[in-house]
């Protein structure tokens, strides 16, 4: 069941069932799919999010109620079970360091290691992407892992800080200012120079990470820098 | 004959990036569209030089710069009035200006409006990306070297000779009220918001605060009886979307707005009077009226044939 909203004069915001959640994310995946082969005249851009959907429009090409009306008509066709492209699996190296890891594993009562355990023993679907240029919002981590952000967010979050708020897992694409727990950083640019490939994530990968230590992590950075990565080892 | 042309900064102004029509397409991914916060300014200044209507063009907010001119070149000056100057004598706004070798622009006292908007005739040569000039969003401005101009950088612009002059008529230059109505559309969440609290946001003139940039707006004076209800889930957000926080203040979202919010939306500004909001600035008073989406359309078609008169 999608509720089916205006989002100024130029989009339209399709709501799913409010929660995160794997399955209802599929269902976005799905439709989005489903709605890009119909090639709508006038739609210009998709935007998925965890439990919704926008289609941006060009308000010269076509109109709310027509477009509503289009979209009625697909979603009552698509079974999202059948329709999915299969998700990519990603594996990516992430060095332990992070500032806030020790804070972490107090407020949990855990071991460090047994943070570093958890964060990487299941793999995370990538439900949106936002706020940064590629930055992923992925999840759903488990209960013990759950932390909010830091009451006093940081001016500067080094690119390829690897992070935890709520239930959600991340990666900073870029420096910015930010306010999530940050546990450790990944070599792997999640924002890239090539154009025709800047954004390493979309919506619906799922990210498994994995402890590397300090020496990989130093041989990872020249090997990218010399061209030299294999990027085999990121997919499959 | 095709020449170079070179403009120098001798000072970069307050807040001067490169704009075009920005870079649309890529919200999934987290990229804001970006472009010119008032795209009438931008294009009616890009038809006086008779350069294509979306070509790069220099914003500049509320201070300018100074630019020296290493040939001659062909420019125009739309949008808000910041006593522009060639060489400390005035220089006229919408129309096409020619300004010889060596010579200075420069800008005084901002006298209306906030942002103006330099066409420079020529093909600018800047590195793009993702298919615009745009300034990057600050983070990745790195991606758009060229476009955030500081003190001491220069432009490349590969120009001709052709020589053009064009006008808009004085009856045709728009006016920048600092107290104005906006046009909004019912926002998503409008139906969460208590009867009050809705009427309390049509019924009064809410004051642009110091925190205004080409992310967003933020506005004075909270809300009457705003309950905060739990942020909602994260969702996408269009420039013009109207945000309000925990606290019961709205921010106005504007052309670097990231892509995606958790904060309810109460109305979304229509596409044809975000040029308008574009001119205003701190302190100026900003009014809401509610249309529906008709009326929406209706206003953009206008906007286009105003434009297009012009």
């Amino acid at each position: 069941m999608i509720d089916m909203m205006a989002l100024g004069d130029r989009a339209i915001l399709l709501n799913f069932d409010q929660r995160i959640d794997a399955t209802i994310n599929d269902e976005v995946i799905a439709l989005t799919q489903k709605l890009k082969q119909q090639q709508l005249r006038g739609v210009l851009t998709f935007v998925p999010a965890y439990c919704s959907l926008t289609l941006i429009y060009d308000p010269f090409q076509t109109n709310y109620s027509r477009l509503a009306s289009q979209i009625k008509a697909v979603y009552e066709e698509v079974d999202s079970a059948n329709e999915q492209e299969a998700p990519r699996h990603m594996t990516i190296p992430v060095c332990y360091n992070g500032p806030d890891l020790a804070e972490v594993a107090d407020l949990k009562e855990l071991a460090v290691d047994e943070v570093i355990a958890k964060h990487t023993a299941s793999s995370y679907r990538v439900y949106m992407i936002g706020f940064l240029p590629g930055f992923p919002y992925m999840g759903k981590l488990g209960e013990e892992l759950r932390c909010s952000r830091r009451p006093v967010p940081r001016r500067e979050v080094p690119a390829g800080s690897v992070a935890i708020a709520g239930l959600q897992t991340g990666i900073y694409p870029l420096t910015a200012p930010g306010g999530w727990q940050l546990i450790g950083q990944t070599p792997i640019p999640v924002f890239r120079e090539d154009p025709s490939n800047p954004f390493l994530f979309r919506v619906g990968d799922q990210v498994q990470f994995r402890p590397i230590e300090e020496a990989e992590y130093e041989t990872i950075i020249k090997q990218l820098k010399a061209d030299q990565f294999d990027w085999a080892t990121i997919y499959g | 004959m095709a020449r170079r042309l070179s403009i120098h900064f001798r000072k970069p102004g307050l807040w001067t990036t490169v704009q075009d029509a920005g870079r649309a397409g890529h919200q999934a991914y987290g990229v804001p569209e970006g472009g010119a916060a008032d795209q009438s300014s931008c294009r009616l200044a890009n038809w006086l030089v008779d350069n294509p209507a979306h070509a790069p063009v220099l914003e500049i907010t509320m201070n300018g710069p100074t630019v020296e001119f290493s040939e001659s070149a062909q420019i125009a000056l739309c949008g808000a009035n910041i006593e522009a100057k060639i060489d400390g004598q005035m220089c006229p706004m919408y129309q096409t200006v020619t300004v010889s070798k060596g010579s200075t622009l420069s800008f005084g006292r901002l006298v209306k409006g906030c942002r103006t908007y330099l066409a420079i005739r020529g093909e600018w040569q800047l590195q793009p990306w993702l298919g615009s000039v745009s300034a990057a969003p600050r983070q990745a401005a790195d991606r758009t070297p060229d476009s955030y101009v500081k003190k001491g950088d220069a432009l490349s612009i590969e120009t001709d000779d052709q020589v053009v002059r064009r006008e808009i008529e004085e009856t045709l230059r728009p006016t920048y009220p600092t107290r104005l109505r906006l046009r909004v559309v019912a926002g998503p969440e409008l139906r969460n918001f208590s009867p009050v609290s809705v009427a309390y946001f049509f019924s009064r003139g809410f004051e642009i605060s110091n925190q205004a940039d080409r992310m967003g707006y933020r506005l004075e004076q909270a809300i009457w009886q705003y309950t905060a209800s739990e942020e909602l889930i994260s969702s996408a957000v269009l420039p013009g979307t109207i945000q309000v926080t925990g606290s019961g203040q709205a921010i106005v979202l504007m052309p670097d707005a990231q892509t995606s919010g958790g904060y309810p939306r109460i109305a979304s500004v229509i596409t044809a009077d975000l040029d308008r909001l574009a001119q205003t600035k701190p302190g100026d008073e900003l009014w809401f009226t509610l249309v529906n989406q008709e009326e929406a359309q209706m206003a953009l078609q206008e906007r286009e044939n105003d434009l297009q008169r012009s």
